[in-house]
């Protein structure tokens, strides 16, 4: 907390010092009393609360949608030799285009739409999840399935029953990357494969810059980074939670 | 209290109501290791022929690397052999299954289950009934002296303890065949002790067929109804010895293991099988 304070204490010192036109860099102040007063007055589709909603909801279809596919996907390619090899080359082709590269692509498929913007969002938070699905099962204890064929488990039950408890730790912290990678790729996803939505946080930075409002884009930029920071403390707990099951 | 544990012949799990008896034999039996990028394959079994009684306790003793490991992975259906076959009863042994219960030197118990969970795991599997898996693991946890220890995860208990549990694991399946690879390596000397003694007290309410593998002549000395000494690799039978041609040995394992071991005969019979091994072992 005390560290927040100087750093923003410092902003404000300088653009008090130099007289920094607002336009370029407004105090931290009138950041504040701008979101403050996008609270209950709107732009575009709404306020503050409509764009960090819409926002959100992006995100978490996009990021759960990674969830469902990355990990399940993840444990099956570290399970199953016949899954790793036909799935892998294309695995690896998908994880080195960056997610901005596929929205253009996205634009042409769903629109300009929620449905590209989620699939955007899909493609950064995707490729860490079933990394680490993946290597979790590689890494765990060859003698722990070794010992559930002995007690008589089939293949699915080893996968779900002794490979995703044993692979928890590399799958929480999947997510928690996946996560972040989905949050900061939303903007990307807004702006790019959003044209003409009038909603979202990505929206407010774009109508701040085109309208020379340096407070609202910053504004939007640090309800982002708050919003970004909570989430990674949410799945941070998560992580704890579950290191102590285990 | 016992049959009490083994009736109602109906379930599933009852293996030893099998026709089948519970020797096991094992037919000309080699393992080839391919070698990796270009080097030569490496033969770690050679025609490994062997007739086990039903309720025989079977100790495989030799020196490193003679794949004494790799037998008790095929005897349990871990591992396939190149050439040859390995019968439980008149039943091929191709997979891993409850009727083949192993003891891993490691223990290999599920980190995030609880003593009572590790043991009824299998049970689940093997859908024994409530009820059933009630009673038998009732019986095994004061076996194994781990009776108010339910709720403790493995971590939290020491490697004696960890073991008996993984012990208490393959039992509560009432396996027709035990395979043990050296279940006491990991445990300080103290505790091993104990822990052969009380293998053997355990061992003795059902009397499956045991096929044990160590490092240690006088735990295979103590245990064993016969050993079978192993060579170097590539790993064939040196010898097979019947300690219960020895007078007085079929009673050793029922006594505790300091006395035992101050009988001369046992005291020959561990240097002669210790002279077989010891022509084995080259330093490289």
């Amino acid at each position: 907390m005390l560290g927040v304070s100087i750093w923003i204490f410092a902003w404000w010192g300088i653009v008090a010092a130099f007289e920094v036109s607002p336009d370029f860099l407004p105090t931290p102040w009138q950041v504040a009393k701008n979101l403050i007063w996008l609270t209950s007055n709107s732009i575009g589709g709404g306020t503050l609360w409509v764009h960090a909603g819409w926002s959100l909801l992006r995100f978490l279809s996009g990021f759960l949608l990674a969830t469902a596919l990355g990990i399940p996907l993840g444990l099956l390619m570290g399970h199953v030799r016949l899954a790793r090899n036909l799935l892998n080359p294309l695995f690896e082709l998908f994880r080195n285009i960056p997610p901005i590269a596929w929205a253009p692509f996205a634009l042409l498929w769903f629109g300009a739409s929620f449905g590209s913007q989620t699939f955007v969002i899909f493609t950064a938070a995707f490729p860490p999840m079933l990394i680490n699905a993946y290597q979790g099962i590689r890494l765990m204890d060859k003698g722990l399935m070794n010992a559930a064929r002995m007690l008589g488990a089939g293949p699915v039950t080893i996968l779900f029953r002794v490979g995703l408890p044993a692979s928890i730790p590399l799958v929480v912290a999947g997510l928690r990357i996946g996560l972040a990678n989905g949050w900061l790729a939303l903007v990307g996803a807004e702006i790019i494969a959003g044209p003409g939505a009038l909603t979202g946080l990505g929206f407010l930075i774009l109508v701040g810059q085109e309208n020379l409002r340096a407070t609202l884009t910053i504004g939007a930029m640090a309800v982002i980074g708050v919003i970004g920071a909570s989430l990674d403390y949410v799945v941070r707990r998560l992580e704890y939670l579950a290191a102590r099951c285990k | 209290m016992v049959a009490a544990i083994g009736g109602s012949g109906s379930r599933p799990m009852d293996f030893n109501q099998s026709v089948a008896s519970n020797s096991v034999r094992y037919e000309d039996v080699s393992m080839l290791f391919p070698g990796n990028r270009g080097a030569p394959p490496t033969l770690a079994i050679d025609r490994f022929s062997l007739d086990v009684a039903e309720s025989e306790f079977l100790v495989i003793v030799g020196p490193s690397g003679c794949g004494k490991s790799t037998i008790l992975a095929m005897s349990g259906g871990l591992a396939t052999p190149t050439t040859g076959k390995v019968f439980l009863g008149r039943e091929l042994i191709t997979q891993p299954g409850p009727n083949k219960a192993i003891v891993f030197q490691n223990f290999s118990l599920f980190p995030w289950k609880t003593v009572v969970d590790n043991i009824e795991f299998g049970l689940r599997l093997n859908h024994v009934a409530a009820e059933e898996r009630r009673h038998r693991i009732d019986y095994y946890l004061p076996v194994i002296g781990l009776k108010g220890f339910e709720k403790h995860y493995p971590r939290q208990l020491s490697g004696g303890m960890q073991q008996r549990v993984a012990i208490a694991r393959a039992l509560v399946l009432r396996p027709r065949l035990l395979l043990m690879d050296e279940p006491f390596a990991a445990l300080d000397a103290q505790n091993r002790t104990v822990m052969q003694e009380e293998l053997v007290r355990v061992w003795s309410e059902h009397k499956p067929t045991v096929i044990f593998v160590t490092h240690s002549v006088e735990e295979a000395v103590f245990l064993a109804d016969r050993i079978v000494v192993m060579t170097r690799r590539p790993g064939r039978i040196k010898e097979v010895i019947d300690v219960r041609e020895t007078a007085g040995a079929q009673h050793w394992r029922a006594r505790p293991l300091d006395q035992v071991m101050r009988h001369n005969d046992f005291q020959d019979l561990r240097a002669r099988v210790w002279g077989l091994i010891r022509d084995e072992i080259v330093i490289e």
